[in-house]
């Protein structure tokens, strides 16, 4: 018998899974076993992620699934490991993964801390203020076109500032037809 | 020989230079999982993109102070001296040519560091166990936010270097989504002898993991609770913010240091005979016996610990938790200088926990 895995070598190793009273054997050679068993206890997982995967695939049956652009790693080889390949997994996933996430966690979104470059938010800051003063200069000098493209990359940048403004215009604009009315 | 009266303490204090939690609290942790953008996870790294993600953490770290090490360049004896210590995991030397530690607060090899203060506080990031960088910060009281300061003072010497995996929705990626969001798993070892003789810790296991939180052995998960001693830790790392997690964590721990303390009380007044006669008989192994195996170490240990916290036994517990790092197998061998058998390692442990109870 060949290795169920590589189909080259002799498969030595007879593995019986059984989960949910259904049995599962696995016939591998020596070097198959190995990276298997290495793929599990890398996961150092808990068996809760490990019961969800395999209760899934068993529904799915044996469908590789989507596949990582970036790695070339399947669904279903995460499904057999409960290892993604790499942090793109996550976007290539992503409508498979947010429902697991949940079941694991109990939500899917995070709430926590974000990565922020110390120096990040003051450089923002420099170059809203430099877009800010280009703007100026551009309406100065009636380069309309060029003011309208800065306030385009102003908005861009500022999207939280951008909704207040807007949400501003209308009730000074209302304003100004009650003015008129009267 | 001192008697166990509450009215009248023996003039020696076991907590001296401890915390009000040291009669069950014995360290908190807070670990950090971090991966580096546009690498592939390290279970899938060929051998130079791994030695790339060496790179960039010691490049990060090593300016704050860390010392790096390569597994690959260290003894199998100061690899499991590093595990004994807690500052790798079992699993970093399963791979040990990919594999690297950045150490803070790193003495020498054969000077384990006092657990219980004098030396500190520890910080270790480990580089390609599961994650490409896993933070952990270690005090040695019942103190979750210190280690958390700890930990996330060195998030941002990272972040400061490097791409850090992180996405809108999820946060952190991890290689294992059971760690995805904050990649934040905060623990607290504690030790649990009177819930465990009495055969309470099936319901203390169901009581956590309702709070989605869980109960490991001395050294993680799938370990054995050796020397009654435990790891509370959170399972849940999505949804909640660290300051919540946090929270989840002190609330539950203080918890069962209550539930432990008032078995302790009533397992003393239950039967105090047959609590002290095990209690003492421990300190009679531990200071005239010849020879003390590991496993038996670890039992006598937790009954040292317990009596010298109900000041029964005249120990100071910052000297028993040094003797918990210090009598396992290659901390002994280490300090010794060479490898042991079994048996030379049992009697230099005997000798070992005889000298460090006269100080």
């Amino acid at each position: 018998m060949l290795c169920e895995s590589c189909h080259q070598q002799p498969a030595t190793v007879h593995l019986t899974t059984i989960v949910g009273g259904e049995k599962t054997e696995q016939h591998l050679c020596a070097s198959c076993c190995q990276k298997h068993k290495q793929a599990l206890t890398m996961a150092g997982m808990s068996t809760l992620l490990l019961n969800l995967l395999q209760g899934a695939s068993a529904q799915s049956g044996e469908q590789p699934g989507p596949r990582c652009e970036a790695c070339g790693q399947t669904y279903g080889e995460f499904q057999k490991s409960g290892i993604l390949g790499c942090p793109k997994c996550y976007d290539s996933f992503r409508a498979h993964l947010a429902p697991l996430l949940t079941r694991i966690h109990g939500g899917s979104k995070h709430t926590g801390r974000a990565p922020s470059r110390a120096g990040e938010e003051s450089q923002i800051r420099r170059r809203i203020d430099a877009l800010k003063r280009e703007m100026n200069r551009a309406v100065a000098d009636e380069d309309f076109e060029l003011a309208a493209r800065l306030r385009d990359e102003l908005r861009a940048m500022t999207p939280a500032q951008d909704c207040a403004g807007s949400s501003r215009a209308p009730r000074a604009g209302s304003a100004a037809e009650g003015e008129t009315d009267a | 020989m001192p008697k166990f009266d509450p009215a009248a303490r023996p003039p020696f204090n076991p907590f001296d230079g401890t915390s009000p939690e040291a009669d069950v609290v014995l360290t908190s942790r807070v670990r950090l999982a971090r991966n580096h953008a546009g690498m592939p996870f390290p279970g899938f790294l060929d051998p130079e993109t791994a030695q790339d993600s060496i790179r960039l953490a010691a490049e990060a770290l090593t300016p704050h102070g860390l010392t790096l090490m390569r597994m690959d360049s260290l003894s199998a004896l100061q690899r499991q001296t590093l595990a004994e210590r807690r500052l790798i995991s079992r699993d970093l030397l399963k791979t040990p040519e990919r594999s690297a530690v950045l150490v803070s607060g790193f003495d020498s090899w054969d000077a384990p560091p006092d657990v219980s203060g004098a030396s500190g506080n520890t910080l270790s990031v480990m580089v390609n166990e599961e994650d490409h960088l896993r933070v952990q910060a270690f005090v040695n009281e019942f103190n979750l936010d210190e280690a958390a300061r700890i930990a996330f003072e060195a998030d941002q010497w990272i972040i400061e270097k490097t791409s850090v995996a992180y996405d809108e929705e999820f946060g952190y990626l991890t290689a294992c989504p059971t760690n995805t969001g904050t990649g934040m798993r905060a623990s607290v070892m504690l030790h649990l002898p009177a819930l465990t003789w009495s055969g309470e810790m099936g319901k203390v296991t169901q009581a956590v993991s309702k709070l989605g939180l869980t109960l490991r052995g001395l050294y993680g998960e799938g370990t054995e609770a050796q020397g009654d001693l435990y790891q509370l830790s959170n399972q849940v790392t999505l949804g909640r913010t660290e300051q919540e997690i946090l929270e989840d964590m002190r609330s539950a721990a203080s918890q069962m240091m209550d539930w432990e303390r008032k078995v302790r009380v009533a397992l003393h007044a239950g039967d105090r005979i047959t609590l002290e006669d095990r209690l003492m008989r421990a300190l009679g192994v531990m200071e005239h016996a010849r020879k003390i195996s590991a496993k038996e170490f670890m039992q006598r240990w937790s009954c040292l610990r317990l009596g010298a916290c109900m000041k029964l036994i005249p120990l100071k517990l910052s000297v028993l938790d040094r003797l918990l790092t210090a009598a396992q197998p290659a901390s002994l061998q280490q300090s010794a200088g060479e490898t042991l058998s079994d048996e030379q390692r049992d009697a230099r442990r005997a000798a070992m926990v005889q000298q460090a109870m006269k100080e």
